[in-house]
């Protein structure tokens, strides 16, 4: 079956069984960072950006992103966006084991996108819910908080500019 | 059937990359597949491997193809690579499956048909190997006793992990060539192994140690036979092979966990002092465990921890039976034991009606304490008392520990609708460097290297980042130089490779000492010798360690770190939940050399190991509270000290929230339903 979709800002076109996992997909067309964690859905490691929304790819078919704008991490590292992410990880010394890092960094994506401020019990419930304790629940979320006010300077300083 | 445009080659950095994404550096080489044959019987004389129309391009291989040994040698156990004849467990694998796609290398795998005869005699469960620690007579003092209590407890540590499963990625297509890329945290022990399965020379095979985030300690021999499967398989299909389990391999071979039952017979005074106390071990070794006397020998050095009752039975027994091996290596298991014994100190609390810090102070500090000459096991139990007063203090026990006792009486008497509250106090040690092992820590050597350029090179093997941070911070102090002129480089060459598995080192204890007298010894020589310099040390035995491994007798670990938790938390008597409020802590480990490091490594261990106190919940804390007992003495391991006292915490709340001593770990709605509900 011949399945349109974008990858990473490139309009593909893949010849899949309808039934086959995305995830599977992605990491033979060389996109690692998309990595199978539990196969279940819960532990987030696959997570990709289906229409900018965080999806883990495990639970998804081919069929299911077909004409859909599907973006892994290593096409979202170049995005500017990325780069507060990354900035408000460093200052509060949040480093992933590399493993998880998909899930956990577009939750803070979706996170930060959706609310200006978040709260930083509504940032721990969200961060608490992938089982990999690589980093220190508190640490993660301040990284993901500072990552927000990095993220609204940002975009005050260019609105500003603009005017 | 999909068709794709091929992967990119991946770069192999050492210890940066994942084995599950390296690919052929060559865009000609083909990438095979491999996936394990499984026995499905526990027992019997393997008769075949069969599949009746395998597609061409894929192979079954068995211990026949093998090109050297059939054999893993871990210490003094060895066990077959593929079963040949005997099977000793359901799962054990007796062939691999290699082929071109993943998918369906993975649906074939299920549809091969292993055939096996019984046995003639059928493999029961036996006693195997024991270790015996007495003092004084237990028998006969025992019933002596004013006041008896015996429990047994049943614990099951099985930690759920999400990183990437184990295996390996192998090319041995070239005769002479072997590169194996996994996460091997045991590199001379896999090198080894390689040369036996493949028989080939040593300085063919090129070893990349890639990223692992799997505590599990069972992963440092799992990880050399799976490397070795995979490379026996591209040594046969003369193509580059790509061997992963599958989440639920995973789940069931090597994060399987390990069971224990702990026995306790306590007999005590009105004062809740200990004078007969008896232990008994039981621990399911499987088929094999490669660390069993090991594991024996710390579970029985930890079974009556620091406390010195007037007369003492510790028993450790191993039960062979036709499981999986044992997962673990013995710092994994330990803290089951240390639940046993917290637990049965917090019921003579109960019976007694003292307050748990009072029962434990009784028993690490006896009052005829010079009748008990010549005990076998001598801790400094004084550097623990600090500790204890201010975890107490810190926690306001004492006040918390009698209020939510009237909660309880309270419950009785009324509807119980609301939240009810427990707190529950947990002590013990965390020791690194344990001496009566079969591998030596103490015979480690480190070398630290200062160039014409003023760069500093370590050589060893890469710790976790915190601890390289630790380790560049410190080294850069003492030779006075900048932090980005530190470097640490894991590429051994020959006779510098480490013997140790990286997780027995003593990253902070004993690699630290060494470090510290390299960058000495350069600074002493650094103004009288032309650079480069090298300072090549090892450590030599402390006169102040008394450890007797002929009569089991001393201080059994190099350094100590001595620690109090408390935990409390609140109960929902409607859906039958545990909500962990705070959890605080006192640890007294000597030099903190990052206070910020140390703490992060303390909560994040709590949070890995209240995940697995309560089963499918994600149990975690509101508040992690840590506090250290500084002092200028050598720095001292704390990873592990979490797991030896916060189960117990944990368990003692639990109790004193619902009104049943709790014996089993995990904890599940169910269990908790139950005991609620048992008068």
């Amino acid at each position: 079956m011949k399945i349109p979709f974008n990858l990473n800002g490139d309009d593909i076109v893949i010849d899949s069984e309808p039934d086959e996992k995305l995830i599977n997909i992605l990491r033979d067309s060389g996109n690692f960072s998309v990595k199978c964690g539990c196969n279940t859905g819960h532990c987030g490691s696959c997570t990709i950006l289906v229409d900018d929304k965080p999806v883990p790819s495990c639970l998804l078919t081919a069929a299911a992103v077909r004409d859909c704008v599907v973006v892994t991490l290593e096409a979202f590292r170049k995005n500017i966006f990325w780069k507060d992410i990354e900035t408000g990880f460093r200052q509060c010394g949040v480093h992933l084991c590399g493993y998880c890092d998909a899930g956990k960094i577009f939750a803070a994506y979706d996170l930060i996108k959706t609310e200006q401020r978040p709260a930083k019990e509504n940032v721990i419930e969200i961060m608490n819910q992938f089982p990999c304790k690589c980093c220190e629940i508190e640490a993660l979320a301040n990284g993901v908080l500072a990552a927000a006010t990095v993220h609204k300077k940002r975009m005050t300083g260019k609105q500003n500019g603009k005017q | 059937m999909a068709t794709r445009k091929k992967a990119p080659a991946a770069k192999i950095n050492k210890s940066s990359a994942f084995y599950s994404d390296i690919r052929p550096a060559s865009q000609s080489a083909e990438l095979m597949y491999a996936c394990l044959i499984r026995s499905p019987f526990e027992s019997g004389v393997l008769q075949s491997v069969l599949m009746d129309e395998l597609p061409p391009d894929y192979r079954i291989i068995t211990a026949k193809d093998i090109p050297g040994e059939n054999k893993i040698t871990t210490l003094d156990t060895s066990c077959a690579l593929l079963a040949y004849n005997k099977i000793s467990y359901r799962g054990q694998p007796v062939g691999i499956l290699v082929g071109p796609d993943r998918t369906k290398t993975e649906s074939l795998v299920q549809k091969i048909t292993v055939t096996a005869l019984p046995s003639q005699s059928p493999d029961t469960i036996e006693k195997k190997t024991q270790r015996t620690i007495t003092y004084g007579d237990f028998d006969a003092t025992y019933s002596e006793c004013p006041h008896h209590i015996e429990n047994t407890y049943h614990v099951t540590h099985t930690e759920k992990y999400f990183s990437e499963p184990n295996g390996a990625y192998a090319d041995c297509s070239k005769a002479d060539e072997v590169l194996v890329c996994t996460p091997t945290k045991w590199i001379n022990h896999l090198r080894k192994n390689l040369v036996q399965v493949l028989s080939c020379k040593d300085e063919q095979i090129s070893i990349q140690k890639t990223i692992s985030s799997n505590k599990n300690t069972g992963t440092i021999w799992n990880n050399t036979v799976l490397a070795c499967q995979a490379a026996v398989a591209s040594r046969i299909v003369e193509k580059p092979v790509l061997l992963m389990l599958s989440r639920e391999e995973q789940e069931q071979y090597i994060d399987s966990g390990d069971a224990l039952t702990v026995s306790h017979k306590t007999g005590f005074e009105d004062d809740g002092e200990i004078t007969s106390a008896s232990v008994t071990v039981m621990f399911n070794a499987g088929c094999y465990a490669p660390f069993l006397t090991e594991i024996i020998d710390r579970l029985a050095v930890t079974a009556m921890g620091a406390y010195k009752p007037l007369n003492l039975r510790i028993e450790v027994f191993a039960l062979a039976s036709n499981t999986p091996p044992a997962a673990s290596l013995s710092n994994g298991i330990e803290n089951l034991v240390c639940f046993a014994l917290e637990s049965q100190l917090d019921a003579i609390s109960r019976e007694t009606g003292l307050n748990p810090a009072e029962v434990k102070l009784r028993n690490y500090f006896p009052r005829a304490t010079h009748t008990r000459y010549n005990y076998p096991l001598s801790f400094n139990t004084e550097l623990l008392l600090p500790a204890l007063d201010e975890v107490q203090k810190i926690s306001d026990f004492q006040r918390r520990h009698v209020s939510y006792s009237f909660h309880q009486l309270e419950k009785h008497t009324s509807r119980w609708s609301l939240p009810v509250r427990g707190i529950g106090l947990s002590s013990g040690y965390q020791g690194s460097g344990f001496l009566a092992s079969s591998l030596d820590q103490l015979q480690q050597t480190m070398s630290v290297t200062i160039d014409t350029e003023g760069q500093v090179t370590i050589s060893h093997h890469m710790p976790s980042s915190s601890i390289s941070d630790i380790w560049t911070e410190q080294a850069a102090a003492l030779l006075d130089c900048e932090k980005s002129n530190i470097h640490i480089d894991d590429s051994y060459n020959g006779s510098d490779e480490q013997l140790l598995p990286d997780i027995m080192t003593g990253d902070i204890s004993i690699l630290m000492t060494l470090l510290k007298k390299c960058c000495t010894s350069i600074q002493r020589s650094r103004f009288r010798q032309p650079l480069p310099i090298t300072a090549k040390k090892k450590l030599s035995k402390p006169k102040h360690l008394s450890w007797d491994n002929e009569t089991f007798t001393g201080t059994p670990f190099y350094s100590i770190s001595w620690g109090a938790a408390v935990v409390e938390l609140s109960l929902d008597p409607l859906l039958y939940a545990v909500h962990v409020k705070n959890v605080w802590y006192t640890i007294h480990s000597g030099k903190i050399l990052n206070r910020k490091t140390a703490e992060d490594s303390i909560k994040k261990s709590t949070e890995r190991i209240l995940a697995y106190l309560v089963k499918d919940t994600q149990l975690s804390a509101d508040n992690i509270i840590i506090e250290f007992d500084e002092s200028e003495e050598e720095p001292r391991e704390i990873g592990d000290i979490v797991q030896n006292l916060l189960p117990a915490a944990f368990a003692a709340a639990v109790t004193q929230a619902v009104g049943k001593h709790v014996t089993r770990l995990p904890l599940d709605a169910d269990s908790i339903y139950r005991m609620v509900q048992s008068e």
